[in-house]
Order: C-alpha cells, then structure tokens, then sequence
C-alpha cells in the first residue's frame, strides 16, 4: 500500500491509530504495529512479505551472535552472513536480470534472463538490517533481545516502502522510551498533511506534464518543451520523493518515533556537494558511513573510494546503466568541485546556484531515461537541435493554465515560508496562536483537496518500483 | 496573556488539531464503508467499478488489492461531488488566455475500461436483439491487448469552447516509414487485390479558430505530402475534401476522440468515389441515435467542466441490407463468436464501442448482398465506425485490426478470395512508428 491512497487514509491510518493509542503499553503497542505493518505491506506484496520476515528473522539471530561471540570468529562469521545475505537477496532480486543481460551482451551468451518482479521497499529494507548487524559489530549499538522490537523495526510502515532509511542507531533508544503526547499527535498530522499535499498536489501534476513531454516523441520536442518537460520532472521527483518522507516522519512521530530529517531544501544549494548534503539525506550518509570511510574516506585511495561510491549509490537506484552513469556523473563533479571550483561556487551564491540547477537538472535526464538512445534524442532536443520541433504557443498556454500552480511548487522547493514564519514568530510571539489555529484550517483543506484529487486522479505513480 | 492561559490556549489547539483531523478520517472512513454504494457516476455517465471478488490466486497475485482499490476510489462518498471540485480546483492553477485550454494527457488515462465499462449486461437497451444481449453477457468487452489502446491518442488537447480537440503535430519521418511498409503490401498483393489508402483528417483541422492555428500542423498538406508518397500501385482516396465540406454536420466527437458515423460517412462516400462504388445515400438508411448521452475519452483525461456540460450522442446508420458479424477474440484466430455489427448496448466512456463492439483482432462481417465482392479494411479504431456502411456494397467485409491481428495479412487476402485492401488509418496513427510497426508485423 502507499500513502497518498484512499483506502490508507481513510481506512488502514484511523484505525491503525485508534487501535494503537487506546491503551498506552509499549508490548501491545508493538505488536498492534507489527500487525498493521505487514497488513500494510502484505496487501501490495502478499507473496515476498516472507522475504521482509526473513530478512528481519536472520538478522536478529545475526545480531545476537555477534554480540555473543564479540572479538571472536564467529562475529565475523555472522558479520559476513548478513552482509552476504542482504546484498545477495538485493542481487538476486534486483539486479540478476541486469547481469545476466550484461553478461549476455558482453560474452555474446545467450543466457536465460531471470526477471523477478522487485519487492517494494526491499532496497530500504536489507539497508536497515544491515546496518543493524555492522552496527553491533563495530559496538556503536547493542543487540536488540527481542525478535518482538526487531521485527517491529524492520516492518514498521512508516518507512517501508520509501525509505528514510532509518539506522537502529536512531531508532535504539526510541523503542523502549517512546510515549505519544498529543503535541506529537499534532505534529505528526501537520507533517503527514504536508507531505500528502506534496505528493498528490505537486507531484502528481507534475508528473503528468512528464509523461506529457518525455514519454512521447523526441524528435518532435522543441527545445523550450524539452526544457520545460526535465524541470517538470525535478520538481516532481523532489516533491514526491520528500512529500515521502514528510508522511513517514509524521507517521511515525504519530506512533512516538522521531525520525531524523531526510530532505533539507536541495534545490537551494549552490554546489553539488552541497546539494547531497540535502538531498536524501539517509541515503547518501549510509553510502558515506558504510561504504565511503570503510573504505578509507579521504585518508587513502579517496578518488577510488569517490568512484566505488557513486557508481554504488547510482546502481542502488535502479538496476540500468544509466543509473550508474548518474551517479559516476555525481562523483566526477564532486572531485571537480573539491579540486577546482567548489570554493568559488560557495562565495559567489548566484552563479553557484545556476550551475547546481544546470547541473542537476541535466542529472535527471540521465535519471529518467534507461534507453540511451532516448536520452541521446532528448540532449538534441534540449540544445536545440530538433528540425521538427513542434510550435511553443501550446507550451505558452500550459504555461499560462498552470502559472499559478507553478509559482507555489517553486516557493515550496525553498525555505521561505519557513523563513518568513519564523520572522513574524520572532518579531510577534503572541501571534503562534493565530499559526496554530491557522494549521488546524490549513491541514483541513490540504485534506479536503487531496481526496478530490485522489478521487478523481488515475494517474498517481509509484515512483520507487526500481529503489 | 498569563502564562497559564497562554498554555491552556496552547493545548487546546494541539488537542484540536489532532483530535479533528482523527475523528476526520475515522468518521469518514466509516461513511465511505457503511454507505450505500453508488454503481453509476452521473457526471461521468459510466457504471463504476464494481467491488471485486475474493479468491486466493487473486489475491496472491495483486489483483485483488488493486481491484479493491480501484473500487474503493470508484464508489467514495459523494464521488461525483468531489470529482467537480477537483476540476474546479484545476481551473484555479493559472490563468485562461481567451476561451481556451490546453490539457496534457498520459497513457495512463486513456487506458482500457477497468471493470467492464462498456457493456454492462443491465443497461442493454431495450430495443436490442436477444442475441446480442447473451453475447453481451458471454463475452468480455475488454480491447484484446491494453497497453496498445493507449497509443491510439496520447497527446495534449486543445479545449476550445465545449469540444475537446486532440493536438496534431506532423512527423515526415514517420510518415515515410507508414508509406514504405504499406508499398511492401501492394508489392505483394500486385495482381491479387487492388490497395487502396484513406488517411482520416482529425477534428483540430476544421474546429480551430484560425487565430490558435500555429498549435497544430495543417492537415490538407501533410495528407497530401502522404499521398505523394504513396507506391503508384496504391490508390488514395480523398476523405477530406469531402469531410471539409460538411463542417457544419455533427462530424467529430467533442468528448471523445474519435469521429462520428456521420463523419465516417463522407470518407465513404470518398472512396466509393475512388473505387468507383455508387455510395448509398445517408437518407436511405435507417437512422437511430443511442438513448444515452455520453461523455468519452477526452473528457476522462480532461476532466473539463465545459465538456461536461454539452456530451455528446450517438448516432448510427443502419443500411437496408442485413448482415452479421463474426468477431474473432484474441487468441482464437479460426473460431469466431457470431454477434450484431452494432453494439446497442454501449454506454459511458466507451460508447464509441457500438460500432462492431470495439477492436476485435477480425470481425467478419457477411452481408446478405450476393456480388462476390468482397473487402478487406486495415485499421485502429477509426475504422469501426466506416465498416458498417460498406454492407451497402460487399458481400464480406474483413475488419482488421492491425494492433490485434495474429496471421499473416497477405495470405489471408489470398485465402479468402478478397479483391480489394483499404487501409484506413487516423492522421496521428499515420505517422506514429508503434502503429506502422504493428503493420509491418502483419506481413510476416
């Protein structure tokens, strides 16, 4: 199941909370969480559920070994278990039909190509647990005793499907002291209603003028179109992707978990560097704590280590080469930017925030198409090389219909109007009441308007299939 | 304000906030499963989705959770009133420039009925043989192949005043390809059938106001530039003369993308004109016109309020000679399924589907005329509601459709003693490589 649903928010979320809140024990507490948790992801994966209860089940055994035997063989053992396990489940999954068909391609084979269907949410998953087991290795975090509390953090559907990927190290603590106040009841809603606005009320639309420009004939897209078509996309992957994880975080906060912040305005960056340290943020810090320093970070080898990384992280995106070609797109301008001009950049804010726009917003075209043909056509397109292009008065008019919506979706990619609350709040304290009163209205509405859409919406994507 | 009434304030807006928006979505939830369910949307004109049911391989396999979701969303409380004000919450995100709007479609929209849309067996209109109404019931109305439905009319609309015009932008390329693939059928059928090319003009080229006109690549010429290239064995045939002069007549759908028989029927005339045929003449035959208004394609994929003010009908022509038609489903290309050529039955969003009850991979169509001439139309859906009034001259007509169709085409023309080969396409299906590589598939 997904969020922005209305069988979720009208069915599976009330009663999740009612059957939850009503009696305040932390042992009926999760076990009522499991219960909704693997309802929640059996009704979209009713066969690979099996595959999330084995992932948890092996790794709490894991996890209890290595606590055990700390220092000795059989840690290690256990260590290379789950590590082995995990990405094996992820290989075979995800990435078997890829392989093979690289295989085949390379050593003119023709091998049978598996194709197993991805199950939702397996990239986030095998993640968590494995950083749970690296994690009582290394003695950052004990061993959780209680298969109980384990399964309920490895299931637990706030962040299931779509990440954030939420360490254990985060979550450790939280699982035996957590306690629901009605002030994080408020403040998980202002946050679940936000982000389900981001999702059906940007997103969704946004998406639409995607599929409108970039799904049909390239050779026909004027430069202006194609333009406009990849920013369309930005915002879309931006707004969905963090309305995501808006709705976890204010899920879960529902529940008595904090979760750590995940998206942190990305579109105002002015390097790349930058923009990755806001961008998905639990995603790129597991690939730096788990696989950049192991490595040995900065101190030895770093541009192999930044290559090893990128092409890593590009690969967990999606089994397809131009996956990987994004994330090693990634990495040669971070070096860049470390090498040469990054500094520059920081000082001069304009031209930085030109370049990281530039910058990215080319990196989602290579994102967005697995065929390389399509995005060898969509770079003539967007450089203006297109001798059928068609007219750009239809382009005027989308436009000129959708002026207002575009104004929102571009002041909400920013801080501003955290900025601007902050300033009257700062200058006018008694005026928190009125903020308050005005959520309750303002939470309402986004409500109200997201059923009508989801209603009336066919279209509402699912955008992490390939995580 | 005290401290202390600073924080009661403070709690009783926290409590406010959580508290309306939970019992919100519990009460709501509630409705939304207590309440009787609505089957017809009203504004739509459609049977809604109807609750799926229950079995083990279903549900293991997905479908019934999407099935279920798909009739949750479908039967929500007051529906049809949130719909509206999702359209009109549309209408707020920019600025109308004159009385236009250009809506962005996806595939995704313009896909297949979910659940039987068509042709519910309740809504068979009363005037219907007994032998459709079981073939309603027997069999399924889905379009054989889904995702290739799709490719018919994906693309902006152009909303201008109360009718829905789909964008046409021209790709010579493309339109090469469409006359190679077809030389290599005249090629082949030299000597054996006479071919014949009818490319349909759409409704953007005559329904435009002059002053929006640089939105769409003009039509007269990029048929005629398809013409040109045509193999000199193919013989064109002029349908747009003929539908250019008759504007005035109900010719297109507003709502819906395809056009009308009426429409249909100037291309007739048109190529009994150039296959040298005495077109019967539209008075002659019976007309009837479906008891319920519908709202079509392009409705569903713009969701604009002025078309829902103004759907559209249905008007067919019945020709005095009588004629049955055999449908061959996907799958089972040698045993056919007899039915009526006309669907009378069809409602909602696919209304369209009257004519031979949708694309079928073949309907044959066997008229009681006993010349011996028989025909052989290639098509997308354009061509359903053509077909019919070629009963006024063949013995046999075979309706192909070229994106279902599993033998091979020239040999079925041989096979079957057939004379004359028109293929018949839409102006967007003539220069789209999807659909000139579903026909070059027919030749192998």
């Amino acid at each position: 199941m997904v969020f922005a649903n209305l069988i979720f928010l009208y069915i599976f979320l009330p009663l999740n909370l009612i059957f939850y809140l009503v009696w305040n024990n932390r042992t009926y507490r999760n076990i009522v969480l499991i219960l909704f948790s693997l309802a929640f992801y059996t009704w979209g994966e009713p066969i690979w559920v099996t595959l999330l209860i084995f992932s948890a089940t092996l790794d709490y055994i894991n996890g209890l070994i290595i606590e055990k035997h700390k220092g000795k063989p059989l840690a290690v053992i256990a260590l290379i278990a789950s590590v082995v396990i995990n990405i094996g489940i992820l290989a075979t999954f995800k990435y078997s039909g890829f392989f093979v068909q690289n295989l085949n391609t390379v050593l003119g084979l023709s091998l049978p190509v598996p194709s197993f269907s991805l199950p939702i949410g397996i990239s986030f998953y095998t993640f968590q647990t494995l950083s749970y087991t690296i994690d009582v290795y290394r003695g950052k975090v004990s061993a959780q005793p209680s298969y109980i509390k384990f399964l309920m953090y490895v299931s637990m559907f706030p962040q299931l499907v779509a990440g954030p990927i939420v360490r254990y190290s985060v979550m450790e603590n939280q699982i035996d002291t957590r306690t629901v106040s009605i002030y994080d009841l408020t403040v998980g809603f202002n946050y679940f209603c936000a982000g389900l606005a981001k999702k059906v009320l940007i997103a969704n639309w946004a998406g639409m003028f995607v599929t409108q420009y970039l799904d049909g004939d390239l050779t026909m897209l004027s430069a202006a179109q194609a333009w406009f078509g990849i920013i369309m996309f930005a915002i879309q992957i931006y707004f969905d992707f963090s309305g995501y994880s808006d709705m976890a975080t204010g899920l879960a906060r529902m529940l008595g978990f904090r979760f750590e912040r995940n998206f942190n305005y990305p579109y105002v960056a002015k390097t790349l560097t930058d923009f990755w340290r806001r961008w998905h943020i639990s995603m790129s810090s597991f690939f730096r704590d788990y696989v950049y320093i192991p490595l040995g970070g900065n101190r030895s080898h770093w541009l192999r280590n930044i290559i090893i990384t990128w092409f890593l992280t590009g690969l967990w995106h999606g089994a397809s080469w131009n996956y990987i070609l994004w994330g090693l797109y990634f990495g040669f301008f971070l070096v860049l930017e470390k090498l040469v001009y990054g500094k520059f950049f920081e000082e001069f804010a304009p031209l930085g925030h030109i370049y990281r726009s530039f910058m990215v917003t080319i990196s989602w075209a290579i994102f967005y198409f697995c065929d390389m043909h399509r995005l060898g056509l969509f770079f003539k397109a967007l450089f203006g090389f297109n001798p059928n292009a068609s007219s750009n008065l239809q382009l005027l008019v989308v436009l000129a219909n959708n002026i207002f919506w575009l104004i929102i979706a571009v002041i909400f990619s920013t801080p501003v109007t955290q900025w601007m609350y902050k300033k009257i709040r700062a200058a006018e304290p008694s005026m928190r009441f009125f903020f308050q009163s005005l959520q309750l209205g303002i939470n309402i509405v986004l409500v109200f308007i997201c059923t009508c859409a989801l209603v009336g919406q066919s279209y509402n994507p699912f955008l992490y299939f390939k995580f | 304000m005290k401290p202390e009434k600073q924080r009661f304030v403070q709690v009783v807006l926290y409590c406010a906030n959580a508290l309306v928006l939970l019992w919100g979505f519990l009460i709501v939830g509630i409705l939304s499963v207590g309440m009787e369910k609505p089957t017809i949307s009203e504004i739509e004109k459609r049977t809604l989705a109807a609750k799926p049911v229950f079995s083990v391989e279903s549900f293991f396999s997905g479908q019934f959770s999407r099935d279920f979701e798909a009739y949750y969303a479908d039967t929500f409380p007051c529906r049809d009133a949130l719909v509206q004000t999702a359209s009109a919450f549309n209408s707020l995100k920019g600025v109308t420039l004159g009385d236009m709007r250009v809506y962005e479609t996806n595939a995704a929209d313009t896909g297949a009925p979910a659940n039987g849309e068509v042709a519910p067996a309740s809504s068979v209109s009363a005037d219907t043989t007994a032998e459709a109404k079981n073939d309603a019931e027997n069999t399924s109305f889905l379009p054989p192949d889904d995702e290739n439905i799709t490719g018919e009319q994906i693309g902006s609309s152009f909303v201008y005043k109360d009718m829905a015009l789909p964008i046409f932008w021209e790709n010579p390329d493309a339109a090469k390809r469409y006359a190679d693939c077809l030389a290599k059928y005249a090629e082949r059928l030299d000597g054996k059938a006479k071919v014949y090319n009818l490319v349909i003009p759409s409704s953007i080229e005559f329904y435009l106001p002059k002053r929006y006109k640089s939105v769409t690549s003009p039509q007269r010429k990029n048929i005629n530039s398809i013409y040109e290239l045509m193999d000199d064995k193919i013989t064109t045939v002029d349908a747009y003369s003929e539908i250019a002069a008759h504007t005035s007549e109900y010719l297109y759908f507003r709502t819906d993308h395809h056009w009308t028989a009426r429409g249909a029927y100037y291309a007739y005339k048109a190529f009994a004109k150039a296959a040298g045929l005495t077109p019967t003449p539209l008075e002659s035959m019976e007309l009837r016109t479906l008891d319920k208004p519908f709202l079509g394609t392009l409705y569903s994929q713009t969701q604009d309020s002025n078309l829902a003010q103004n759907p559209d009908t249905l008007e067919y022509f019945i020709p005095s000679v009588n004629a049955v038609n055999y449908q061959y489903l996907t799958g089972s290309p040698y045993s056919p399924n007899k039915t009526t050529v006309w669907a009378e039955y069809a409602v909602g969003i696919y209304s369209y589907s009257l004519f031979l009850h949708g694309d079928f991979p073949l309907s044959h169509i066997q008229t009681e005329n006993r010349n011996g001439k028989n025909i052989l139309m290639v098509k997308e859906s354009f061509g359903n509601a053509f077909a019919p009034f070629l009963i006024n001259n063949y013995e046999n007509i075979y309706v192909v459709d070229q994106r279902y169709f599993q033998l091979n085409l020239p040999a079925f023309v041989e096979q079957n003693n057939i004379q004359e080969v028109l293929f018949i396409n839409n102006i967007f299906a003539a220069q789209t490589d999807i659909r000139t590589h579903e026909l070059s598939r027919l030749f192998t």
